[in-house]
């Protein structure tokens, strides 16, 4: 659906509809809200000049509806029109070691350290566990380099079996066990690596060039992004990210070569595409979860693709949907429901997100575009076959 | 691209202005019945944050 901007007479806030939603961009606050069909009717009244009583009444007279529903939709939309200062900034997420520097770091080990690059960013990681840094070697030995500029000294200590995790002479994690510290790490390389990089919007989700255009695959933990990465990864395409979509003020793509978290629910399906998978170390995050890494079959070198390069961009949120047992009920194909802008948007932020500017009213302009000029699906599947099939139809749609 | 309606006259904006108000509740005012949340907010400084698959267990929370 076409996105309209509806001018309003309240000069702070701009007002962007599809169909029967909308979304409002809040200029003081940098906010922006999605408001369904009543709060448009009711932000429309109140920018009119209409007094409270009298929106109530006619909303309520004209939709059937009570005064009791009304009244709190009414006051919560009307604390749009008022001027609050902006609270805190987007820019205040940035990790705490930005504001340390490497220099002055002392290394916990001066003989186990070893030098890796993700992105532009280059990593020192050191610690006195041997087997903890065999692991950290073998597992990023793709990302290693030589290069003695380092970004950010990690260093991991331990002490009674508790490991500590420290960024640039900052405590950053702490209190783990051996089994938590490989995943803090990959993590912790990840967002940095984002978040030194010039992007603008940051999401969760997977993000793999492929010979037909760049698949952006959004998505909550869990939802199955990181499986079908790994499996197109080793099919279709190179991997930018398996977590992090971060985007360019052009909207080009920031790659992180970092391996593939597969979680353990998901070793079994990809045992063919990726024998070594069972030989791999096991993991575990803070919340209980297993995890192997894996790599993905063709590492591409660092670079970006650019969207003014001509690459089709197709957006998919995945929704993995377990088997019933009965066949009959089984679900014979995957299926895909188009996403409107507005559900996308909200999509994309219910599953996480970071911008890496102040949100303005040009910002969120040119982000409203990249996604109206972008195919968006929701993609329920059972299994990665069903997933792939599927894919290659929607491809051959652009 | 984003359609921009009635940027540049100011009366014939207020007319069409006025009149894209009442197209939009005579299309969609059926729909207002069946929506109970006024707003939701999208994007706000305050939840900004790295994009992180830990969920926390509880005890131990993600950082």
């Amino acid at each position: 659906m076409p996105i309209t901007k509806f001018p309003l007479k309240t000069s702070h806030l701009s007002l962007y509809l599809e169909e029967s939603k909308g979304i409002v961009y809040h200029k003081i606050s940098h906010n922006l809200y999605h408001l369904p069909t009543l709060s448009i009717a009711i932000l429309f009244s109140i920018d009119e000049g209409q007094n409270q009583q009298s929106i109530i009444n006619s909303i309520a007279k004209e939709y059937q509806l009570s005064k009791q529903l009304l009244e709190p939709i009414y006051h919560q939309i009307n604390t749009l029109f008022s001027s609050p200062k902006q609270q805190g900034t987007y820019l205040a997420g940035r990790y705490p070691e930005f504001e340390a520097s490497p220099k002055q770091v002392k290394l916990i080990n001066h003989i186990q350290v070893a030098y890796f690059q993700v992105a532009d960013t280059i990593f020192s990681i050191d610690t006195k566990d041997e087997d903890l840094f065999i692991a950290i070697q073998a597992l990023l030995s793709p990302c290693r380099c030589s290069s003695i500029k380092v970004d950010f000294v990690i260093s991991i200590a331990i002490s009674d079996d508790n490991y500590q995790i420290f960024s640039n002479g900052l405590l950053v994690e702490t209190d783990l066990s051996f089994n938590h510290v490989m995943p803090l790490i990959i993590d912790r390389l990840q967002i940095l690596s984002f978040q030194k990089s010039d992007y603008t919007f940051c999401f969760h989700g997977a993000a793999l060039g492929t010979p037909r255009g760049t698949l952006l695959l959004p998505g909550k933990s869990g939802s199955g992004k990181s499986t079908l990465s790994a499996v197109l990864a080793g099919v279709d395409g190179g991997l930018f990210s398996d977590e992090i979509i971060a985007f360019n003020k052009n909207f080009e793509l920031c790659l992180l070569s970092l391996p593939i978290a597969v979680k353990s629910g998901s070793w079994k399906s990809l045992d063919i595409q990726y024998p070594n998978l069972k030989h791999m170390p096991t993991w575990h995050r803070l919340d209980g979860r297993r995890l192997k890494y894996v790599w993905p079959n063709d590492k591409q070198a660092n670079k970006t693709i650019s969207k003014n390069d001509n690459a089709k961009f197709l957006l998919i949120n995945p929704k993995f949907v377990t088997q019933p047992s009965n066949a009959q009920e089984a679900q014979p194909q995957a299926v895909a429901k188009p996403l409107d802008v507005i559900d996308t948007i909200a999509m994309l932020t219910d599953s996480g997100y970071q911008l890496g500017f102040e949100l303005t009213e040009s910002g969120f302009e040119a982000f409203l575009n990249f996604i109206e000029k972008t195919p968006c699906y929701q993609l329920s599947y059972s299994s990665s076959q069903q997933a792939l099939d599927k894919l290659d139809e929607l491809w051959l749609l652009q | 691209m984003i359609e921009l309606k009635n940027e540049h006259h100011a009366n014939t904006a207020e007319v069409s202005t006025d009149q894209t108000r009442r197209d939009f509740l005579n299309k969609f005012g059926k729909l207002a019945v069946i929506t109970p949340v006024a707003m939701s907010v999208l994007m706000t400084p305050r939840t900004s944050a790295a994009p992180k698959s830990c969920r926390g267990n509880g005890t131990k929370k993600c950082n």
